[in-house]
């Protein structure tokens, strides 16, 4: 689940509602997904209400040349009733339209339009005329309906309006909005390399401070390989990136965004990443595992653990003292399916006593259920910490 | 919140009560508050739906494409 999404789709559905997105606040642990599904419900409900009218006129503009529909929709229709009107009609008399139409108010035509039920529409339009509608976009900077839309141009068409898009910034702003983020892989290949880079450098910039969560959102939400390739870029710019990444992170309480997104690091990055200097102070760790609890990324953790030096290790014992009760459960379950035994009880020898002693009550709760070799590692292990004393 | 509440909301927003399941993981009043802002939302865009009609349907057009019984 990803916090940075859904704040993205409660400000499309504040824009929808009318409702001020600070008042939505109560939604964002919500996935994004529900949000979305809640958004296009209200959005269908708005096309369902007088449908048998707005065909009728849709049926009527079909009969009608499109010199006379251009003044019909500017000046009588608006641009809800003519994305409506639109979406009824066949795509290639409303691509003809469009072609005629001012980009400004296609632009807010746009705005009101269902992507998804206009994709032949979008097809069908020049690139010159996006690249129109675009600018009339970016003019109002309205990322949002960007964003909806970007998915469904074909890449000359991605490629021919960011090459006008000079600023990174206004690139991390629309594809904030990008809607299915399997998509972003694609869309950020699509980009030259140095435009991308540019982006994350954003997070440098003191003055570009609203751009952080959007930077996140983009390292948060691409594929795999693409997340340890942007992360990669990201380091090899000096630990300042990084310092700058895990400010923002804290800053704005991403860590369930951004722990994953580390584990797909190369070995050697996430070594420099948990080894920052930033990501020792307690109040960043005490964040780092409230959201490693809170959203069940133990796991990610753990295997982050083996990378820690002493002092980092001392900083999530500390942490891990204060978690909330079932915490150390938790952790030993997923130290158990990572087979991490070794770093987790370096932590676990770092606690305070009784904790320590809670502890191997957990790991024996175990033993009836674990196989002989697991157990005869772990025991292993736990003599090595001085946990356990030598068997008699 | 309650399973009815849940379905309550379902069927207002056409969609099965399934999709809508985290919604459970909300507090009674946030529930509420949501359920409110849906209700608030759905009249809003049914104004601003029949508004932008009106606006564009002069009366002549109006009786001959909306007929009253639909509006």
């Amino acid at each position: 689940m990803s916090r940075l999404a859904s704040r993205a789709e409660l400000l499309k559905l504040a824009l929808l509602t009318g409702e001020p997105a600070a008042q939505l606040d109560y939604l964002e642990p919500l996935p994004s997904e529900t949000l979305r599904q809640l958004r296009i419900a209200l959005l269908e409900r708005y096309a369902r209400q007088q449908a048998p009218v707005i065909r009728r006129l849709a049926a009527i503009a079909r009969w009608l040349p499109v010199w006379l529909i251009v003044p019909l929709a500017r000046w009588w229709l608006g641009p809800a009733l003519t994305a409506r009107i639109a979406g009824e009609m066949p795509a290639p008399q409303a691509a003809a339209i469009t072609q005629r139409l001012d980009p400004a108010f296609m632009a807010q035509v746009a705005a009101w339009l269902d992507p998804r039920r206009a994709r032949e529409l979008i097809r069908l339009v020049s690139v010159d005329r996006i690249i129109a509608v675009a600018q009339a976009m970016l003019a109002q900077r309205d990322y949002l309906t960007m964003g909806r839309f970007v998915e469904y141009l074909s890449d000359d068409a991605v490629r021919a309006v960011a090459e006008t898009i000079g600023d990174e910034g206004e690139l991390l702003e629309i594809v904030f909005h990008v809607e299915s983020k399997n998509r972003l892989d694609h869309l950020v290949r699509v980009l030259p390399p140095e435009r991308v880079r540019r982006a994350i450098l954003l997070v440098l910039d003191p003055a570009r401070r609203p751009l952080w969560p959007k930077i996140l959102s983009l390292v948060t939400h691409v594929g795999y390989v693409l997340k340890r390739e942007l992360g990669d870029l990201a380091a090899s710019q000096g630990d300042a990136v990084l310092d700058a990444i895990v400010q923002a992170a804290q800053e704005e309480d991403l860590w369930e965004d951004i722990l994953p997104v580390v584990t797909c690091l190369s070995p050697e990055v996430q070594q420099r990443v948990v080894n920052l200097e930033a990501i020792g102070r307690p109040a960043v760790m005490r964040r780092i595992l409230r959201a490693a609890d809170g959203a069940q990324l133990w796991p990610e953790l753990i295997s982050l653990l083996q990378w820690m030096n002493g002092g980092v290790r001392d900083a999530v014992a500390d942490a891990v003292a204060q978690l909330p009760e079932g915490a150390l459960q938790r952790i030993a379950y997923a130290a158990l399916l990572r087979e991490q035994w070794e770093p987790t009880l370096d932590v676990v020898r770092r606690l305070p006593p009784a904790q320590r002693g809670e502890c191997l009550r957990i790991v024996e709760q175990y033993r009836p259920h674990a196989d002989a070799a697991t157990m005869a590692r772990l025991e292993q292990r736990l003599r090595h910490h001085r946990l356990v004393g030598e068997p008699a | 919140m309650t399973e009815q509440d849940l379905q309550r909301l379902a069927q207002k927003l056409r969609r099965p009560p399934a999709g809508l399941a985290p919604l459970g993981r909300l507090a009674d009043a946030d529930f509420a508050r949501l359920e409110a802002l849906v209700d608030r939302g759905s009249l809003q865009l049914e104004a601003r739906s029949r508004r932008e009609l009106e606006h564009a349907l002069p009366w002549p057009l109006r009786g001959l494409l909306w007929p009253r019984d639909e509006r």
